[in-house]
């Protein structure tokens, strides 16, 4: 990566270090920050000496801490209302990613921006959520019956729901991972080890290993690469909490065999140790479930750092947008045989822009 | 080094920009670079007393240029990035400038929620800020632009910043804008004004900028205190008048239109509420610019 | 037959802030962050709760000068943005 994204990411690490920054320093990690989707949390990072960073910079990452703040009271809010929505619901509504950290106050929160309310619920209770949803004033969101479809069938969401009122972005899941996809999961486990909220008895979240493995699990399928060094910051957060604890590492290994995620999390430990200098014990990563060889490792890996640097322009290595973009294909390659996945990419590249 | 962008000359501005050209607006710092003839231009006639800066930190990376592709000859076209995105769709490469002001208002909007801000100008004279919210077509660039050329202090033609510390009003000081009659209104009235260029055909009609005064802008440090807020409105041959306008009103009114009241939750609530508490809250109509101009005089007299 | 006791109070969490200049109230819900303007006889109402917790429904028209049936209107109203609840 190039010395200017240097600062950035040593900040993510060793977030004292931004007291030393000087604003030349600065006027490069406000913009890598803002276009990672991480200015909130460096932010959250900064708050206990924002005193000591110049006022300007300041500024921005406190903008950055209120908009992550009044997110974080809309969850709140949000919540209250769904669990009157949601009441009749059998087994656990279970909360995902942003929703979950926001709602059960964990690690990744702090700063931590999200647009939607991921929730996974029982596969046989998608259709009475749904209903509940519609008849409390939540529409879908999807264009045509060809978006329609894809979500549907072939994915694991139903298109987004909208609040007709309140705005908020909903998903509704009840699966981690596509119909269509290579892998297969079994989030019925997942379920039955959620843990419900104290404060808001509706709704679970996932058990501690469950947190880290779903977190991988969206980072390396989604083909979201925008946000990807974002999602390696939420997985390091929960990481650098649960991992103290020396019984946490087996219990997560175990886990991803169970579930059949080995891979990702893999990766997952891989490339947080790499970039973000994550405290992983060596015998995690020697001996988790499908870790891959040498040589497959080091293509992977010339394939995932530089996309994992191209949320901005300073940071792209001259094949980062390659990369990216293989990596878009490998996500959805994982998620859709080849005879579905031409023509559902031929048909984003040429569907109008907004 | 501080020097002023009017101390440039017109080849020394084109290769600024061409690089980045680094300057200051209140609180914020832009670096902006264009190849635009217009832009250089515009900013060499509107922006001359504007402090230039050299290195640190800037907060808005912003570029205005011509769009490259198969329309680049036929009809040509420009658009606006901050820090490598393009917020909006490209515009006629006439409005280069307009496009300009327009992203840098979107610049500070979207992001400078460490401040609550508020469509509206705002104006001081002998110490009290007077805020105008912008309902459009009302006539309030018109006023602005007159109480601008008539001794006011200008702090903001468009965007209202206040410090959520103390609540006082920070300045910008930037350009007045003026749209379709305003023009030809205040040329009238004011032969000595600086006036930019004019952009025909906008979305916005017809559009051109007032330059601040050197004074407006040498002060732009200087924060103030509101004690009024007027919404004003244009009436063919009306006397002009302030009527009561109700607080509850004025509040709702400044939340409503505002860009960020909601963002801020209790503190947005807080810091508008303190406004409201603070300020005189009055309609005025008027017809005749002289008469507005003398009312302005008492209210703050 | 008497119809049963209503005990009304603040909505939980609502965290009420409010002004009031000339005879009109505006309050903000922390929570749902909402604001609303409202009459006179809505804050007061709101105030009153705010300062005596939870009251029973004929007192609470007593206290603040209503009668029942423009109470019922008033707490209809209050109910719908979150800002009351009752027991």
């Amino acid at each position: 990566m190039r010395p200017a994204c240097g600062a950035f990411l040593h900040a993510l690490r060793e977030p004292a270090v931004m007291a030393g920054f000087d604003t030349q320093i600065w006027d490069h990690v406000i913009r890598q920050a803002r276009a990672a989707g991480l200015l909130g949390r460096l932010g959250a990072l900064a708050s206990g000496f924002s005193e000591r960073l110049p006022e300007a910079v300041w500024r921005h990452l406190e903008a950055a801490l209120t908009l992550a703040e009044q997110q974080r009271r809309a969850v709140h809010w949000e919540l209250g209302q769904l669990s009157r929505t949601l009441a009749s619901i059998e087994g656990p509504v279970v909360l995902l990613k942003g929703a979950a950290y926001a709602a059960a106050d964990l690690p990744p929160a702090a700063g931590r921006i999200f647009t939607d309310i991921d929730l996974l619920v029982p596969q046989a209770q998608l259709g009475t959520a749904e209903l509940a949803l519609r008849l409390d004033g939540w529409f879908t969101s999807a264009h045509d019956a060809y978006d329609l479809r894809y979500y549907r069938e072939w994915m694991h969401e139903l298109p987004p729901m909208r609040h007709i009122r309140r705005q908020t972005l909903l998903d509704l899941h009840h699966n981690i991972l596509p119909e269509t996809s290579r892998r297969k999961t079994q989030p019925a486990l997942i379920l039955a080890a959620a843990l419900p909220l104290a404060e808001f008895p509706r709704f679970s979240i996932p058990e501690p290993a469950d947190q880290v493995l779903h977190s991988a699990t969206h980072l390396f399928h989604e083909g979201e690469w925008q946000h990807g060094l974002r999602d390696l910051a939420d997985i390091d957060a929960l990481l650098r909490a649960y991992g103290a604890d020396a019984a946490f590492w087996p219990r997560l290994l175990a886990r991803a065999a169970t579930l059949n995620l080995g891979r990702p999390l893999y990766y997952a430990l891989r490339y947080a140790r790499h970039l973000l200098r994550t405290p992983i014990p060596e015998e995690a990563i020697a001996t988790c479930p499908e870790r891959s060889g040498s040589v497959s490792g080091a293509v992977m890996d010339a394939l995932f750092l530089p996309a994992f640097a191209s949320a901005h322009a300073e940071c792209r290595a001259a094949f980062s947008g390659i990369a990216s973009f293989l990596l878009y294909v490998r996500s959805h390659w994982l998620r859709m045989p080849v005879h579905l996945l031409i023509p559902h990419l031929l048909r984003k590249a040429f569907k109008p822009v907004e | 080094m501080a020097l002023n962008l009017g101390e440039l000359s017109l080849a020394e501005l084109r290769s600024r920009l061409a690089c980045g050209l680094d300057l200051r607006t209140g609180p914020f710092r832009f670096l902006i670079r264009s190849r635009h003839e217009y832009v250089a231009r515009g900013l060499a006639t509107l922006y001359p007393d504007f402090p230039l800066q050299e290195g640190g930190f800037r907060d808005f990376h912003i570029r205005v240029d011509k769009v490259s592709g198969p329309r680049r000859w036929y009809r040509p076209q420009c658009n606006f990035w901050h820090d490598g995105h393009e917020p909006f769709k490209p515009l006629p490469a006439d409005h280069a400038f307009p496009l300009l002001e327009w992203g840098m208002n979107w610049c500070i909007a979207g992001h400078a929620q460490h401040y609550l801000m508020l469509h509206a100008a705002v104006l001081e004279r002998h110490g009290r800020a007077v805020i105008l919210p912008g309902d459009p077509g009302a006539g309030k660039s018109t006023l602005t632009a007159a109480l601008t050329l008539s001794g006011w202090r200008l702090l903001s033609d468009e965007i209202t910043l206040i410090d959520r510390n103390d609540g006082l009003i920070v300045p910008l000081a930037r350009p007045v804008s003026l749209k379709n009659q305003s023009i030809d209104i205040i040329r009238a009235a004011f032969p000595q004004a600086v006036i930019g260029d004019i952009a025909l055909d906008t979305h916005k009609g017809t559009v051109a900028h007032l330059k601040p005064p050197r004074e407006s802008v040498a002060r732009m440090d200087e924060k103030a205190r509101a004690t009024h807020i007027v919404f004003p409105r244009w009436r063919a041959d009306a006397s002009a008048h302030l009527g009561h306008h109700s607080k509850a009103d004025a509040f709702i009114h400044a939340a409503t239109h505002g860009f960020n009241y909601s963002l801020l939750g209790r503190l947005g609530f807080e810091l508008n509420a303190a406004l409201i508490d603070t300020c005189d809250c009055w309609d005025f109509e008027y017809s005749r610019l002289e008469d507005a101009l003398t009312v302005f005089e008492e209210l703050v007299s | 037959m008497s119809a049963p006791l209503r005990f009304w109070r603040i909505a939980d969490h609502a965290a009420l802030a409010w002004r009031h200049w000339d005879g009109e109230y505006v309050f903000h819900h922390a929570l749902a962050n909402d604001t609303h303007r409202l009459s006179d006889a809505a804050g007061i109402l709101l105030l009153h709760l705010m300062e005596s917790g939870e009251t029973e429904q004929s007192t609470l028209a007593e206290a603040c000068g209503l009668d029942a049936e423009d109470l019922d209107v008033i707490l209809s109203a209050l109910m719908k943005i979150d800002f009351v609840a009752w027991r």
